[in-house]
């Protein structure tokens, strides 16, 4: 916004009056001139208020604006804040810091500021002559002969007041002055009035916002409640179908295994007198094999079914992997290729090297069955691993911490997320019917539980298979420096 | 040779156990629960007493009890085929309540005989 330095033009300086209706006409082009400034300033102040934003800044902006276009040495805005007594916002120009200070004590005390918020009338003044206590400002205020002061009107209120004193261009402030000072207050009033609607808007946008974002985060919560309740009832599935076997295995093992003493006893003893070669060798061989297997079905269902008692002790991981690698490669079809790698020299836990090393040796049989006849790799692999967040895991969630990983996995048929959901189910099986027993992963599957250890899985038709086992090392987590 | 009391309320495995180890020489009695097994125990005289744990009438441990309770130094085995709970429970239970050696059923006939000839060493 230009500065008005004046409000006589040049043209009235050089101009010779020849005449009196000259001089009247040039009267009235100075004033005409004079008029179309404090317009165009006045339009300016306008804009500039409509965009100002901050109540503070609004306020200097239209004090500073005020004083230029009517021309005054000093000037000085404020307004009330919620409670339309105390003054939230000051500016000042042309005045001492000190009288600055002084008048925001002033303002909310003295009865020229408060009767024109209370009244909403102007108070025009003249010849004050330096007495500035009859004016009602601070006693330290500069000198002043004139003095104008208007109220700023807000919608149903009257949030406040500008004053001027000291009239640069004569020695009161005129009707004009008082209807242009008067106009300005009101742009003030509209445009603090805005402001603050902007303010709150702001405030209610941020609550808002806050409150979208505290419902964005319930509802993850919710959702995430509810994968973890899924996840629950599948492990609550799983472990009543693990009880609900084990509580029959129980009751049955007892009599299966009084049952297999004499088909396990007495053709053993028959074998030892049996002439070699014979029919009966060969019948009572077949025997022994078949009480051989219900043995072993028995005994596997009693392990996933934790009614047979682990042997914990101390065990090397390592040597169990190596072993079972050299186990594995006298078994496996010579149609899988089996690749191992173990990358520490020792993994010591606690637990029952059997049940470990029956894990591996179950994924690799369960591995070679999905890569069938075609052939195919399986890899398996141990090392250790340090573990900052926590990892998804079949039965939960593994919390940080460091652990030994078993993987193996297979260049297989793979499996969809259906059947994974399945598979550690017992006698759940998508082997043809004789060639599984449904036990394998079930049997997996307690193992690492019972081991404190936790399973995860990824699979996907035509893409292979992966295990992998985590088993807690039982040393708190490695923290690099 | 050893005198052995079987007492095991299952007849199939009475007879197994019977037919193994007469014809390793031993001299085999037979009993169907603990009860009658501390009858004959009463009437002749025993190397080894081979005890089933589950059992109708009295079962195993009640036996080794009661059996304990005539003779510490009498040689007792017990075995066990598991129950509701885990066959360890019971085999650990009986040898802490008296039983000198524990086999697990089902059991081959180099175990059974190997705990047999440790047991009347």
């Amino acid at each position: 916004m230009p500065a008005i330095m004046s409000n006589k033009p040049a043209t009235r300086l050089n101009a010779a009056p020849q005449n009196r209706l000259t001089e009247e006409f040039l009267a009235s082009v100075d004033d005409l001139g004079a008029t179309v400034l404090r317009l165009n300033a006045t339009i300016e102040l306008g804009i500039d208020l409509t965009r100002e934003r901050e109540p503070n800044l609004l306020v200097e902006t239209f004090c500073r604006g005020a004083q230029d276009i009517i021309g005054a040495k000093y000037a000085a805005c404020g307004m009330t804040g919620r409670d339309g007594h105390e003054i939230a916002y000051l500016h000042t120009c042309g005045l001492p810091a000190d009288t600055a200070d002084l008048l925001r004590d002033a303002a909310s005390q003295r009865s020229l500021f408060r009767w024109m918020t209370e009244s909403g009338s102007a108070d025009r003044r003249r010849a004050i002559g330096g007495d500035i206590r009859r004016v009602g400002l601070p006693e330290n205020h500069p000198w002043i002969d004139s003095f104008l002061g208007v109220p700023i009107h807000g919608s149903g209120d009257t949030p406040g007041w500008l004053y001027l004193a000291e009239k640069l261009t004569g020695d009161r402030f005129t009707d004009e002055d008082e209807r242009l000072a008067s106009t300005l207050a009101w742009q003030a009033g509209v445009a603090y009035q805005n402001a603050h609607l902007h303010e709150e808007n702001a405030r209610h946008r941020i609550t808002l916002e806050g409150q979208a974002q505290t419902l964005a985060t319930q509802i993850s919560e919710r959702e995430r409640a509810e994968q973890t309740g899924a996840q629950l009832q599948r492990q609550l599935l799983l472990a009543q179908k693990t009880e609900a076997l084990g509580t029959l295995a129980g009751g049955v093992a007892h009599d299966i295994n009084n049952c297999l003493v004499p088909i396990t006893s007495l053709t053993a003893l028959m074998l030892e007198t049996a002439q070699a070669g014979s029919r009966d060798q060969t019948c009572l061989e077949l025997i022994k094999e078949a009480g051989d297997r219900i043995g072993d079905l028995v005994g596997r269902i009693l392990v996933f079914s934790r009614r047979e008692a682990a042997v914990n002790a101390p065990i090397d991981l390592a040597a169990i992997f190596r072993e079972s690698v050299n186990l594995l490669r006298a078994t496996l079809p010579a149609t899988v290729d089996l690749r191992s790698q173990v990358a520490i020299d020792h993994a010591i836990i606690e637990g029952d090297a059997g049940q470990l090393q029956q894990i591996l040796l179950n994924l690799c049989v369960n591995a070679a069955d999905a890569i069938g006849d075609a052939g195919g790799v399986i890899e398996i692999s141990l090392d250790g691993i340090d573990l900052e967040q926590g990892l998804d895991a079949v039965d939960g969630r593994i919390a940080p911490g460091r652990y030994y990983r078993l993987r193996a996995a297979d260049s297989g048929c793979g499996m969809d997320q259906a059947t994974i959901a399945r598979i550690f189910e017992p006698f759940y099986t998508t082997k043809e019917p004789g060639k599984g027993t449904g036990l394998g992963l079930a049997m997996v599957h307690t193992i690492v539980v019972s081991h404190s250890g936790h399973l995860r899985v990824e699979s996907r038709p035509g893409a292979g298979t992966a295990f992998e086992i985590y088993l807690p090392t039982g040393e708190p987590p490695a923290r690099e420096c | 040779m050893a005198r052995i009391l079987v007492i095991d309320d299952e007849k199939l495995v009475r007879a197994s156990i019977d037919a193994v180890l007469s014809a390793k020489g031993h001299v085999v009695t037979l009993a169907v629960n603990g009860r009658e097994g501390l009858d004959q125990i009463k009437k002749g005289d025993f190397d080894l007493i081979i005890t089933d744990l589950i059992m109708p009438e009295m079962e195993g441990i009640e036996t080794i009890l009661a059996i304990r309770k005539q003779s510490t130094t009498l040689r007792i085995l017990a075995i066990s085929g598991g129950g509701r709970r885990q066959i360890g429970d019971f085999l650990e239970s009986a040898a802490k309540l008296g039983a000198d050696f524990v086999l697990k059923k089902p059991f081959s006939n180099d175990d059974l005989i190997d705990a047999v000839n440790r047991a009347t060493a």
